[in-house]
């Protein structure tokens, strides 16, 4: 069996295009990253001057680490001055070479904002906004409870779960997950490359006429079936892996840092409502793995509409419409509050941040289910399916008699 | 047959491209049907208002056209003066009615138009910038057929399915060596295939944006076609000299010339390659990945190829900068393509072109017409099902029952059997909904959503029965400032205090996944500005700055139905709106017929609706409290002294007396009069 999946695996996705354009793809993947850092990072060139990076990092020395006291007075100390001077915008905007930026007043009053003030001030403050959560939710279980609406109160009480004991002790360089969770260009290559490379799975046997002849051998039929699905997955494990380590690496090359591997995802400001207690770098390995899934989802949709076509033109042209529609309605549903509409189509899986990013419940018969819970199993459920539709719709293919047979071999 | 013929008839029927093109132009012309937004939607909502001021300054602008503006403006802040003044003689019976109706006719008729005015004047302010090249015009048709770049990916799903074939169909059905040894088999035939393809891209083409011309030109109707390019603000800063119909023709030949290129290239990859997937990959890609991976807008226009010839509007575009807020620079969002680099850009893909088609011939490999293996059309069939079970809908619940009495003045609290649920405003803690339980006296928060981070709840509340509905923004907070992402208005069951979202906008341009989606909507600025709302079973009522819009819940269609100069008060029974017009009168809106009604007899600043009756303070009679019965119309006096204001609770009604400004209950049986 292992010798027919790897042959099958050669036979495939062992092709010299799928490497050069997996390569070809790699690099436009990384000059993306590099757009994005250019554009948005507060130390690139285009942004700002080259001090504001070396001063970053000095400073850094000093304020990175566990939050104290004394850090936050020392920090306060240099930036209230700024503040107060530019607060009625009256202060002089010539350039003064004594400032700690080498610009004026109100670049460093930008500079310590953006960079310390305002991250320091966020993560000291989370602590206390946590034990709000805590408590209003306590206040809603004891309310709930009086009113005898069940549902909310068992929400409630998952909310306070996940939200007891959270806050930000470390202050540390972000910048670069900030950006890398919001990074979605690699898995729409991704998905161009699946596309390609599963077309051919099925439908190399039907191009070469070769589909007779293997249902007549002992390990035909399902086997194969069952050796090309574990090859297609492997594959696109390997090709998910490979583009979200190139991704990683990129981005913490790009941005120059690996920091903050251990600090909690709720760090991100974008993810104060995070449904998920794990640090930067367990997320980025969790949303690594579900976007693979997700992606393995839509191969096996691809897989799915080539069982039913004898050459790849029109299994192609319908697969990349499918493609195309699932990520519209995935972009019109993007941050709304319909959560069932949301979850239901397994793209959210690949830009599963929508799904970390807030707390959402989905009713399971009274049971509220975490709706990245309910994304995960609703994808299991499509992937069953389509596995089941490949299966069925290639054993007919082969097997059928009669005039079935040819009805749908003339396809 | 000539070989043409035979081309023609499999390219059409045995490949099903005539199919296929019936297809595309179903798909395109209903959605173009369904799903067209007009570029300004203001103007739509308020058409009559804005033709008539549009037709007295069409065209280019002039010393008379400022003059127009400054006249118009003073015209309208006069006559609101003269209205108020002419009510106020009236109604302290200085002037008698005839006189009234005479004078405050004219003035209302002005002010009706004061909004299309504002939209016009809108339009102005930009033409005056650089009156030489911008005119006025009606722009909605205009900027709906020329200004936008998105790329028509329906149509190019149609170029790939019936092009790729042309040539891929003989390498998969292995024919190419035995047409080597047919006569007519050599250079003609490939000749023959590229040029038929041409030829039917051409005329693809050519109907295709007859097609969109004519939906347009039905539409919105495409006048002053001469006028122009920049009186479109999307070619604002162009430098090109061109009228708008000289641009459209323009843009439909770069299309062509695009179009024919992706076609060629299409069938060079195929000749190369000879395989369907990986032609159909490598084409895809080359489209796709500059359209949406480049990170300037502009940066597409810059590559040769058919991409940007195929989405030309760009080359029309000037620059565009924004301020970068980081360090105060401006930097392109656009850059402008000069005509050498455009020419440059034309020159090297026309090269390309014939550099492929030249490869083409010389790979070229054909065979004598055959007939293709009929595709039947059950696997589309199925594939229709699955895609139409994706797209299903959810039906929308409707809530009937007893309608609510909704007062704008009460819009922060309401109260129903159990709860009474108001703003609480204080300046310790941050302002919230809160909800009071009447048998109790308990005070406890209304949003239950203990996630308060990232949204931000509106100061406004609207209740029928059970069911109470409060506003609120989401916010997105993935770059250095925060943005709005969506409005959402939530129901709220008062009894299980279970939420339901039954309105949604999404109020963000910029962020999506991969961006597939281009938010343009240009009625956000309406959704920032909403003071309240109010709904019944179908439609959603938002209170704007200077106007009522109905937004259906399910089909998301809106309409401006009440305009206003300023927002006194309104009131809502379930089916009538009430609201304050210019000449301090009451109108009546019937929502079910959309009809108007004045009150006859009652003026005033103020009012309050209860379920038989409006209270009001009589500008007739020294701003005395009184009563109008909605079934006789008939009027009874409440009290006996001027009152400043007065609002009421179900034991007394509570006013502030003019004469000393204290304030005093009174029993609803009018008899206990107490000071408080």
């Amino acid at each position: 069996m292992i010798k027919l999946i790897v042959f099958e695996f050669q036979k495939h996705f062992l092709k010299p295009s799928i490497i050069v354009a997996v390569l070809l793809f790699s690099i436009l993947s990384i000059a993306k990253i590099h757009s994005i850092q250019n554009a948005n990072s507060l130390f690139s060139s285009s942004n700002t001057t080259p001090t504001w990076k070396g001063l970053y990092w000095n400073l850094y020395e000093e304020f990175g680490g566990p939050i104290t006291n004394e850090k936050i007075e020392k920090l306060m100390a240099i930036y209230r001055p700024l503040e107060n001077q530019t607060a009625d915008r009256t202060a002089s905007s010539d350039h003064n070479p004594d400032s700690y930026t080498g610009g004026n007043i109100y670049m460093d009053r930008n500079f310590f904002m953006w960079n310390y003030v305002n991250p320091m001030k966020y993560a000291y403050d989370y602590k206390i906004y946590a034990n709000q959560v805590v408590s209003a939710a306590e206040s809603n279980m004891d309310f709930f409870e009086s009113i005898g609406n069940t549902y909310e109160y068992k929400k409630n009480a998952v909310i306070k779960e996940r939200f007891q004991e959270r806050s930000i002790t470390i202050f540390s360089y972000k910048e670069m997950y900030h950006y890398y969770v919001q990074y979605d260009f690699s898995a729409f290559l991704v998905l161009l490359i699946c596309l390609y490379s599963l077309m051919h799975v099925f439908i190399s046997e039907k191009e070469t006429d070769m589909e007779m002849l293997l249902l007549t051998t002992k390990s035909g039929n399902n086997k194969t079936v069952f050796a090309k699905l574990i090859a297609s997955a492997v594959f696109v494990y390997m090709l998910c892996s490979w583009f979200w380590i190139v991704d990683f690496v990129a981005f913490s090359l790009l941005f120059g840092s690996f920091e903050s591997a251990s600090t909690p995802l709720y760090a991100l400001e974008d993810f104060v409502n995070s449904s998920i207690n794990v640090s930067l770098s367990q997320y980025a390995l969790l949303s690594g793995l579900i976007k693979t899934f997700g992606i393995f989802v839509f191969s096996l949709l691809f897989l799915l509409v080539s069982c039913f076509f004898k050459n790849a033109l029109v299994a192609f042209i319908v697969s990349l419409s499918f493609m195309i529609s699932l990520i519209f309605m995935n972009e019109v549903y993007m941050g709304s509050g319909r959560t069932l509409l949301k979850i239901i189509n397994p793209f959210v899986l690949v830009v599963n941040r929508e799904l970390f990013r807030k707390m959402e419940f989905v009713d399971l018969f009274g049971y509220p289910m975490i709706h990245y819970m309910a994304a995960i199993l609703l994808a299991v459920a499509w992937g069953l399916l389509l596995t089941l539709g490949i299966t069925v719709f290639v054993k007919k293919n082969g097997l059928s008699k009669g005039a079935k047979r040819h009805a749908i071999m003339d396809l | 047959m000539p070989l043409w013929i035979c081309e023609l008839k499999k390219m059409l029927l045995y490949q099903k491209g005539l199919l296929y093109i019936g297809l595309f132009f179903i798909f395109s012309i209903s959605s173009m049907v369904l799903f067209d937004k007009p570029a300004n939607p203001d103007i739509e909502l308020n058409a009559s208002q804005y033709a008539s001021y549009l037709n007295q300054v069409k065209g280019a602008y002039s010393e008379e056209t400022q003059q127009f503006f400054a006249n118009e403006s003073a015209k309208i802040s006069e006559a609101k003066v003269k209205l108020k003044e002419a009510s106020d003689d009236y109604y302290d019976g200085n002037i008698n009615e005839s006189e009234y109706i005479s004078i405050s006719t004219p003035l209302g008729e002005i002010l009706q138009y004061e909004i299309g005015y504002k939209i016009i004047y809108d339009q102005f302010i930009y033409i005056r910038e650089e009156p030489e090249h911008r005119y006025f015009l009606y722009t909605n048709g205009w900027d709906g057929l020329i200004s936008n770049d998105n790329l028509d990916f329906l149509y190019i799903l149609l170029l790939l399915v019936l092009v790729t074939p042309v040539f891929c169909f003989e390498f998969d059905s292995k024919m190419t060596s035995l047409n080597l040894t047919v006569k007519k088999g050599a250079r003609n035939q490939a000749v023959c295939k590229v040029g038929l393809t041409c030829i039917t891209i051409v005329m693809l083409c050519l109907l295709n944006a007859g097609s969109k011309y004519g939906f347009y030109w039905l539409k919105y109707g495409l006048e002053n076609g001469n006028y122009p390019l920049q009186s479109l603000p999307y070619f604002a800063t162009s430098n090109k000299s061109s009228t708008l119909f000289e641009t459209f023709l323009w843009l439909t030949a770069s299309k062509i010339f695009g179009s024919v290129c992706f076609a060629i290239l299409i069938m060079f990859v195929s000749v190369l390659i000879k395989k369907y997937a990986f032609t159909l990959f490598t084409c895809t890609t080359l489209i796709l990945l500059p359209y949406y991976g480049l990170p300037l807008e502009s940066s597409k226009y810059f590559l040769s190829g058919p991409l940007g010839f195929m989405v030309s509007s760009g080359y029309f575009r000037g620059n565009e900068y924004v301020r970068n807020m980081m360090n105060g620079q401006m930097i392109f969002v656009f850059k402008e393509v000069s005509n050498r680099l455009w020419l440059y850009l034309f020159v090297t893909t026309l090269c390309l072109g014939i550099g492929m088609f030249l490869v083409i011939l010389i790979r070229n490999t054909n065979k004598w017409c055959e007939i293709a293996p009929r595709y039947r059309l059950r696997p589309l069939h199925l594939m229709l099902v699955i895609s139409l079970s994706f797209l299903s809908a959810c039906t929308s619940s409707t809530r009937t029952g007893e309608r609510n009495i909704y007062n704008y003045s009460f819009n922060q609290s309401y109260e129903n059997e159990y709860y009474h649920f108001y703003v609480e405003e204080s300046e310790t803690i941050e302002t919230q909904i809160v909800f009071l339980d009447k048998q109790t006296g308990e005070k406890q928060n209304f949003v239950r959503d203990p996630l308060s981070a990232l949204t931000r709840v509106e100061k406004t509340v609207f209740g029928n029965g059970i069911y109470v509905y409060f506003m609120k923004y989401d916010l997105d907070k993935s770059e250095i400032r925060e943005q709005m992402n969506r409005l959402s208005i939530i129901e709220v069951n008062s009894i299980t205090f279970d939420e339901k979202i039954i309105f949604e906008k999404n109020l963000n341009t910029a962020k999506t996944s991969i961006n597939l989606l281009k938010n343009t909507n240009k009625d956000m600025a309406f959704f920032h500005s909403i003071s309240g709302f109010f709904l019944d079973e179908e439609n959603i009522y938002f209170v704007g700055h200077n106007e009522i819009r109905r937004v259906h819940q399910s089909t998301g269609k809106m309409s401006v139905i009440i305009r206003f100069s300023i927002l006194r008060h309104l009131a809502f029974d379930g089916q009538t709106i009430y609201y304050i017009d210019e000449k301090s009168q009451v109108v009546k809106y019937d929502t079910r017929t959309d009809t108007e009604e004045v009150i006859h007899d009652m003026v005033t600043q103020y009012f309050i609706l209860t379920y038989n009756e409006i209270y009001f303070l009589n500008r007739k009679d020294r701003q005395k409290i009184y009563a109008m019965n909605l079934s006789n119309l008939t009027f009874r006096k409440i009290t006996d002294v001027p009152v400043l204001e007065f609002y009421f609770d179900e034991q007394s009604i509570i006013y502030v007396s003019k004469n000393d400004l204290k304030q005093y209950r009174m029993g609803w049986d009018q008899g206990l009069t107490s000071d408080l």
